[in-house]
């Protein structure tokens, strides 16, 4: 049945519009705010993952010069490039025989020179890499739910 | 009007929900499509991930002062971008072949290698590049770009010569202790580690490198691996007394024009190997070298990887087996006729001669091997094999060099064995043993009976942790008073032999060895011999022990003769650097009585 009622008013039609920009205009700032916060953050984990990769490649060619810097410390102290020098500098053979110019002496507590180390002693445990991060924390919502649909279980692969 | 209005809306409305649900269904087909889902994974692949390789570096390794035997080195590699080479070989040549010294006519060729995307983009000129070439190159880079400021001025550039950074292994001391280090090629990565510490420890050494998917989305947490360096290796030899022995050996070589020599020197207290020398020699860094330099009869590293009869050296152990058994002592009196025989087959003394009656001293002084003959009759087969087996001799040692060898002994029971075995191998012929073996052996008449796991590493440093090696015993072949007894007659038999051996003031017991060399389809051959010593001091408290072998020296083929010296020079120039005071100064150090001149012969407590 047919309602014959009717509105005793009506609202303007300025009004009606006026409500209708006012609902789009909340949809779009809503929808504006959660995109700029997305791209926020997405800018400034872009950006932190960057810096990671350049403090990688600074800290890769640190190491490299270390290990470089390691072997030319190697090289001025290598046996024949010190012999060549104290030659140089004027230094002779100790006459080992000769007490005047060699002696022994006891010096209590004293183990000749060497590496000396303070690090713990154990075990030198073999080479092997395991991720930390939880499988949870490296996949993307995407990947998560796609694993989910496809395998109908939550993956707790280790990443590499 | 207004129903006409409603109806047309109600019709765009269905076409409108129409064309969404063919849309719907025509992007759930394509998301489905196979072709469609490898595009999306490459395209994925190319910009959603980078793969990074990430690497450590090999460990380096040390010797016990800390002095670097080996490392690693920044090198470069020299590659043309072929996009922007194509057309310029000729201008790169002239620039680029003499600062890293290649062959011009290469480079251009290279530089006109045509470019084609995805299948040849860039070419390797060398991997080898020094870091002063580098600078050169970026000189010559700077002149160009100075020169022409305007870039739509310069005709032509460098540009596409380009850079990375590589690392590789280097040897700061070339040769030194070479035989022990081993080598890493290189020049050729995917090769395996070459001999000593480099092979034997490779697995540890060794550098890592892994491919990482690093994901370039910003909503996917990701780190970078850290894979730490590989483990670092400090050696116990001391590189001063490397050095002294490697250029003694080498000058021994020259004056005998011997084929190789070797010398091993010890710690018998602690097993720790302080040098291990041989010559020939190679440069590390020229490490291709030893395709030529060594041969299935003279080895890398003979003093673990070369087994030979040993010879008269041998005597010591036998001699050693016999006082512990009680079958002779220092004063039993063999009376030697010069030939002893054994099943019908004649024993004969080096010299063919006959020694008369001859203390288990005079036996060893002038090595009679009828006097060995026949001590070993009066130990037995079995006991005296059983002895040999607790000397380790026929076992490896377990050091932890590469590629050690042993050879089994011939024991009773089997077919190589009979019984003028017993007799030869009394005065070590008919069985072989490596100097690192016959060290092990040895040893435990240096250290009361007591046989210490020979070990040429001290530490292994991984990560921030240290294990250090403690020195283990291995054995007790026999007594304390045995290995005491057999030391004092030994530093007896060389002082009445006024031994060239003998060491200026400190007093070491010893043995001579001129071992026969067996040469297939031939038998021992004349004039062919292995000259060889072990000597160990000072007599009262033994601080080392040394090994020396000649092999096939030419000027003189006896053991007294070339390895004896050697042997004595070896010690008085390597003493004052294992802190060995002579037996005068160790008196006034650690007793209230300095004598204030040389000691008397009576000074010594003898036995007999």
């Amino acid at each position: 049945m047919k309602s014959k009622n009717q509105s005793a008013y009506r609202l303007a039609p300025w009004r009606k519009q006026m409500k209708r920009i006012l609902t789009i205009l909340m949809g779009t700032f809503i929808a504006a705010g959660v995109t700029m916060v997305y791209l926020s953050i997405s800018e400034r984990m872009t950006d932190v993952k960057l810096r990671i990769q350049l403090l990688q490649e600074e800290r890769a060619d640190y190491s490299r010069q270390i290990a470089d810097l390691t072997t030319d410390e190697g090289i001025l102290t290598a046996y024949k490039a010190m012999q060549q020098r104290a030659e140089q500098a004027g230094f002779t053979d100790i006459d080992f025989t000769d007490e005047d110019e060699f002696a022994y002496v006891i010096v209590d507590g004293y183990t000749g020179t060497g590496i000396n180390t303070e690090a713990p002693v154990q075990d030198a445990p073999r080479i092997e890499y395991v991720s930390l991060v939880k499988p949870e924390y490296t996949q993307s919502l995407q990947e998560w739910l796609y694993k989910r649909i496809t395998t109908g279980i939550e993956s707790y692969e280790v990443s590499n | 009007m207004k129903s006409q209005i409603e109806s047309r809306f109600r019709a765009l409305l269905i076409f409108f929900s129409i064309l969404s649900l063919v849309m719907v269904l025509r992007i759930g087909m394509l998301m489905m499509d196979e072709s469609v889902i490898r595009m999306k994974m490459e395209t994925e692949e190319d910009y959603e991930y980078m793969t990074v390789e990430v690497s450590s570096e090999r460990g380096n390794i040390y010797d016990r002062q800390g002095y670097l035997l080996a490392g690693n080195t920044v090198s470069y590699t020299i590659a043309l971008n072929l996009q922007h080479a194509n057309g310029h070989g000729d201008f790169i040549a002239d620039y680029i072949a003499p600062i890293f010294g290649l062959d011009r006519e290469t480079v251009r060729a290279s530089a006109e290698i045509p470019f084609e995307p995805g299948v040849s983009v860039e070419w390797t000129l060398t991997n080898y590049a020094t870091k002063e070439q580098i600078e050169q190159l970026e000189i010559t880079k700077n002149t160009l770009n100075r020169t022409y400021q305007n870039k739509n001025d310069k005709p032509e550039d460098l540009d596409a010569v380009i850079y990375y950074p590589n690392i590789h292994r280097y040897y700061p001391n070339d040769e030194l202790a070479f035989n022990i280090v081993g080598f890493f090629p290189y020049r050729n990565p995917n090769s395996q580690a070459a001999y000593g510490i480099e092979q034997y420890y490779d697995d540890i050494l060794s550098a890592k490198t892994i491919s990482h998917r690093f994901s370039l989305d910003p909503n996917v947490p990701d780190r970078i691996p850290d894979i730490p360096n590989g483990a670092s290796i400090v050696l116990t030899i001391d590189r001063k007394i490397q050095e002294i022995c490697e250029q003694s050996v080498k000058d021994a070589v020259k004056i005998n024009e011997a084929k190789s020599a070797t010398v091993v020197v010890a710690n018998p207290k602690t097993g720790e190997v302080l040098a291990m020398a041989t010559y020939p020699s190679i440069d590390l860094n020229q490490y291709w070298e030893s395709a030529t330099a060594f041969t299935r009869d003279n080895k890398f590293n003979p003093a673990v990887m070369q087994p030979y009869e040993p010879g008269s050296v041998f005597k010591v152990l036998t001699m050693a087996i016999a006082i512990d058994t009680g079958a002779v002592k220092p004063s039993t009196i063999f009376n030697d006729t010069g030939v002893y025989t054994v099943m019908g087959t004649d024993i004969m003394n080096w010299d063919r001669g006959a020694w008369g009656p001859q203390s288990m001293v005079g036996c060893m002084q002038h090595s009679l091997n009828t006097c060995m003959a026949y001590i070993t009759d009066l130990v037995g087969a079995e006991k005296f094999y059983q002895y040999l087996d607790a000397f380790g001799i026929g076992k490896p040692t377990n050091i932890e060099l590469a590629q050690e060898d042993y050879y089994p002994v011939a024991k009773p029971g089997s077919s190589m064995w009979t019984q003028i075995s017993l007799s030869t191998n009394s005065f070590g012929q008919g069985l072989m043993a490596t100097p690192i073996q016959m060290v092990a052996a040895i040893s435990a008449l240096a250290n009361d009976g007591v046989i210490m796991q020979p070990h040429i590493v001290r530490e292994i440093r991984y990560n921030g942790q240290v294990e250090k090696i403690v020195p283990t015993e291995i054995g007790r072949p026999i007594s304390a008073e045995t290995a005491r007894t057999v030391t004092e007659m030994l530093a007896t038999s060389i002082e009445i032999e006024a031994s060239d051996a003998q060491v200026r003031n400190i007093r070491i017991a010893g043995k001579t060895g001129t071992g026969e060399i067996a040469v297939e389809g031939l038998g021992y051959v004349l004039n062919t011999t292995n000259a060889s010593f072990v000597g160990w001091g000072p007599a009262d408290d033994p601080q080392f022990i040394a090994y020396v072998w000649v092999q096939e020296p030419t000027h003189s083929i006896w053991g007294s003769e070339v390895s004896a010296p050697l042997f004595s020079e070896i010690i008085e120039n390597i003493a004052p650097y294992m802190r060995l005071p002579d037996d005068r100064t160790r008196k006034c150090l650690y007793t209230d009585v300095c004598p204030t001149q040389e000691p008397e012969e009576d000074y010594y407590y003898y036995y007999w």
